[in-house]
């Protein structure tokens, strides 16, 4: 059951992730609520899976498949 | 060396950037000819402006400042429609264990990372190719999309869940 303290904290993550300046009490009441939800920490948990998956990407060579998504250039 | 007015980049140095810009553009436009041209036209503009790099970066992040420009535009002429359906709560969704599995897992398998980042609107993809995969501070991020610190945290915020979802669901 996702609450507004859920959607609050979720709303944070992204930042965090960044260590981007939240103001302190919304910073204090997402961590505070991460210890307390498992639902949360897995959204959590997730975010830090997908950003780290995007870092390992820096020195890959696409792999796309063909004609995914080309566009006709105008 | 490249001379353009007073300041002189060194060739091997713009030769290292080539294949970098390269997938930096084949990921943000899935073109393989397109990005040719936008990495050509980045490495020409950094020589022609690089009287203007200020140091205050690294030079890789400059110039993938000037390709991000670059890419904006084509953005702009080609005028693809956002995919911008913003629906709070299927970004805010919760994931089972077994789909947090999947995004972990995702990091070994990094073709489905790139087939989810191309489902991302263009802005968002930017987004999170500058900040995520090049590792580009957030103010220098701002810079390269023209964007505000506001309107780069929404897109940040949204790519991040979409892409999470994407991934998620294996897809």
């Amino acid at each position: 059951m996702v609450n507004r303290f859920c959607s609050h904290a979720r709303r944070q993550f992204s930042d965090l992730l960044d260590g981007q300046a939240v103001p302190r009490w919304s910073a204090f009441v997402a961590r505070l609520h991460l210890t307390i939800c498992p639902q949360c920490r897995r959204v959590h948990r997730s975010l830090v899976g997908t950003q780290d998956a995007l870092r390992a990407l820096r020195d890959a060579d696409p792999e796309l498949e063909p004609h995914s998504g080309h566009r006709p250039r105008e | 060396m490249v001379q353009a007015n007073a300041a002189v980049i060194p060739e091997p140095e713009l030769r290292a950037l080539e294949p970098v810009l390269f997938r930096f553009a084949l990921r943000a436009t899935r073109d393989r000819e397109l990005s040719r041209d936008l990495t050509q036209d980045a490495l020409l503009a950094a020589i022609a402006q690089a009287s203007t790099f200020a140091g205050r970066s690294a030079f890789r992040t400059w110039v993938v400042g000037i390709l991000s420009h670059k890419i904006l535009d084509h953005f702009r002429r080609t005028a693809t429609r956002a995919l911008d359906g913003d629906d709070q709560e299927d970004l805010l969704a919760t994931p089972s264990a077994a789909d947090v599995e999947r995004v972990v897992a995702a990091r070994q398998e990094l073709a489905a990372v790139d087939r989810a980042l191309m489902r991302l609107p263009e802005r968002e993809r930017l987004a999170l190719l500058l900040v995520d995969v090049e590792g580009l501070e957030r103010d220098d991020a701002c810079r390269a999309l023209d964007v505000t610190a506001t309107h780069l945290r929404v897109l940040m915020h949204r790519a991040r869940n979409r892409l999470r979802g994407l991934l998620e669901h294996g897809q």
